[in-house]
């Protein structure tokens, strides 16, 4: 009886495991794929399917023959249509406006014709949207109607290329410094904190006695599990003030106090996977190399590091990730602007910052393109990975 | 069983904080009701302050403010993710087609702030947009100090950067290399730490750790802002459907606007009755 019931915990208890772990991936591919789909909404669709208006203060207006009485949204102009008639009542007048549409021009400019009468009235907000104004007895009562012209689909090679962000008014989307800036701030961590990381690690593994290693694993461990922005408010407090006076810079938010903090916040990944590889290599490789009249240091660094090589470059792919994806500690010091960086003490912003800096602020195509910078972050992502698997096989294959 | 004993404590506490939660949520929801408010980050000061004083009147009210962008704000309103959206900017023209009904609450002025050790008093609408499209790049051409200047902006679709570039005139002209921040806090902290910087703030949350300007010798005060001479302001939108929101929430919007509500605006805003 008490068999039977715990044979049916058991199965009872693989099912939920099945159910779990199904879970994670379903998780994972619904994330992946509202990503991808959000993500490439801009390079095929325009923003709206036709041209759109809207008015302010108008309580009637007829648009190509129909009537809006105190209309609020949007109203769409027929794509067929190959002009906007557009009539309302103004301070007694009855004004009539006519429009025409050139669909097929490329240039929002040439879109629609505004006759030369309405030069003084129509102005231009941000792009693809015109504005014409008629005054009012009071301020803030002018008869406005606005003008949407659709965003046709961005073009890929200007997003992935195109060098200035101005998402806003201009609606610019090139992400072509923030692609650089990850790459540099990623590799100079990696430059700057590696090294660091695998002298430290030889030192602990190899040489420091068991109680002071002991003491320098826990502290390690205790740095990994301080959250991120707590390093980008040290970052923030010492490294950008002490930037600042050494290089005399306006600012000391710069690529440089990215760097830095990045290769501190990695090294505490590195170092304790590493640590973990070396102290896994076999006692019997060191004493033979010592029996064989090698010094330590020989045997540390000819012996006991290659032979721990494939640990230790898991310890660099799992380093590089954290400082590709890291977001909150490089907000803080990086300083976010979006241009190319011409020295090291220049404010740079990354893919991960942007999308969080402007997530909340966004709205329609530039919202749109946040998540295509993240689908380009993941392909970023696995190329890297992709690359560094290649050289692991090529190590082993060598080995 | 003993084998599986911290498997099924541990699913026995998954289904217990679901059931606990969940059950938490509908006891709530049946004594009170809960108005969802959220948007601008600069707004958010202001309708906290509001949300407390009506709640203290009001117990069974529930007041959830969550500062998180203009732009969040309106979208929410439009999608009914939040009854109430606020925002700091003026609705833009792809946004209106939305048919929001717009309440503006309060206005608030943009204060243009430096370090409090920076001998620079005032500034000049012309030299405000030179610096923020980068053609003065020096303390020294505006009587300060031999220093380069540290321009700090906010990020791309703030409210407050939408009404600050819009009144300078620089729109989306920002000089590249100037320090972007999100959140009012992230630009105050930036000035009051570095003595090169300029930055601009909503006038509500300034303080003693950084100095405001006067614009064209007039200083950024209610008073300026209501007579007209202080030009760099925006209004306080909350945005939200008339025939969906609950008659609580009517009745918060309501008192927002009478002379109670707006005396706690006049605190640190320009009141708008």
């Amino acid at each position: 009886m008490k068999k039977e019931m715990r044979k049916q915990v058991d199965i009872g208890i693989r099912y939920l495991f099945r159910v779990i772990s199904y879970f994670s991936v379903v998780a994972l591919a619904a994330i992946l794929i509202f990503i991808f789909y959000q993500g490439v909404i801009p390079f095929v669709a325009s923003t709206a399917p036709a041209i759109r208006l809207v008015t302010e203060h108008i309580p009637e207006i007829q648009v190509n023959g129909s009537t809006y009485v105190n209309h609020r949204t949007f109203i769409d102009v027929p794509s067929k249509d190959d002009e906007i008639v557009i009539s309302f009542e103004h301070q007694g007048e009855y004004i009539e406006l006519q429009l025409e549409i050139n669909p097929d021009k490329t240039n929002p400019e040439q879109v629609v014709r505004f006759p030369a009468s309405l030069a003084e009235q129509v102005t231009s907000p941000e792009a693809n949207t015109y504005t014409i104004t008629f005054p009012g007895g009071l301020p803030g009562l002018e008869k406005k109607i606005h003008i949407n012209i659709p965003e046709p689909p961005y073009r890929f090679f200007a997003f992935l290329l195109g060098d200035e962000w101005r998402p806003v008014y201009r609606k610019l989307y090139g992400i072509l410094p923030m692609i650089t800036a990850t790459l540099m701030t990623t590799f100079g961590a990696v430059l700057l904190g590696v090294p660091i990381a695998l002298l430290a690690s030889v030192m602990t593994a190899e040489f420091l006695s068991p109680k002071s290693a002991f003491f320098v694993r826990s502290s390690i461990d205790l740095l990994a599990g301080i959250p991120s922005v707590v390093y980008g408010f040290f970052g923030l407090m010492i490294i950008v003030p002490i930037i600042q006076r050494v290089f005399g810079s306006a600012s000391g938010s710069s690529l440089l106090a990215a760097v830095i903090v990045l290769s501190i916040m990695i090294l505490p990944t590195v170092i304790s996977i590493t640590i973990t590889s070396l102290e896994a290599v076999p006692e019997s490789y060191r004493e033979a190399s010592l029996a064989l009249g090698a010094t330590k240091m020989q045997t540390s660094w000819r012996i006991v590091f290659p032979a721990a090589r494939s640990g230790i470059l898991a310890g660099g792919i799992l380093g590089t990730s954290r400082a590709v994806g890291e977001t909150m500690a490089v907000i803080l010091v990086a300083g976010n602007s979006p241009q190319f960086p011409s020295s090291l003490t220049d404010s740079v912003r990354t893919m991960t910052a942007t999308i969080a800096l402007e997530m909340g602020y966004s709205a329609g195509r530039h919202n749109q393109m946040l998540f295509s910078i993240g689908v380009i972050l993941f392909v970023i992502i696995c190329v890297l990975n992709g690359i560094i698997m290649k050289l692991k096989q090529h190590m082993l294959e060598d080995a | 069983m003993k084998k599986h004993g911290i498997l099924v404590t541990a699913v026995i506490f998954m289904l217990l904080s679901v059931t606990v939660f969940s059950a938490g949520g509908r006891e709530s929801a049946e004594a009170s009701y809960t108005i969802e408010i959220t948007g601008s980050t600069s707004v958010s000061p202001l309708m906290e302050t509001l949300a407390d004083a009506f709640s203290d009147q009001n117990p069974n009210v529930v007041i959830q403010v969550s500062g998180t962008g203009s732009g969040d704000g309106i979208t929410g309103a439009n999608t009914g993710v939040a009854e109430l959206g606020m925002s700091s900017r003026n609705l833009r023209a792809s946004e209106l087609g939305f048919g929001l009904d717009v309440l503006t609450i309060a206005v608030d002025a943009i204060a243009v702030i430096v370090h409090p050790n920076n001998p620079v008093n005032d500034l000049s609408l012309e030299q405000i947009q030179g610096i923020y499209t980068g053609s003065i790049t020096n303390w020294s051409e505006l009587g300060g100090e031999n220093r380069r200047i540290s321009v700090v902006s906010r990020e791309p679709g703030s409210g407050t950067r939408g009404a600050f570039e819009e009144v300078i005139g620089f729109v989306d002209e920002l000089t590249p290399g100037a320090i972007e921040f999100d959140g009012t806090g992230g630009v105050k902290a930036s000035v009051a730490g570095n003595v090169n910087a300029v930055g601009y703030i909503s006038l509500g949350s300034l303080d003693q750790e950084v100095k405001a300007v006067s614009v064209g010798a007039v200083e950024p005060t209610g008073a300026n802002v209501v007579n007209g001479t202080y030009e760099i302001a925006r209004p306080f939108l909350v945005l939200y459907r008339e025939d969906n929101i609950h008659h609580t929430t009517k009745q918060f919007l309501d008192w927002i606007m009478s002379a109670e509500g707006q005396a706690i605006a006049a605190k640190n805003y320009v009141p708008v009755r």
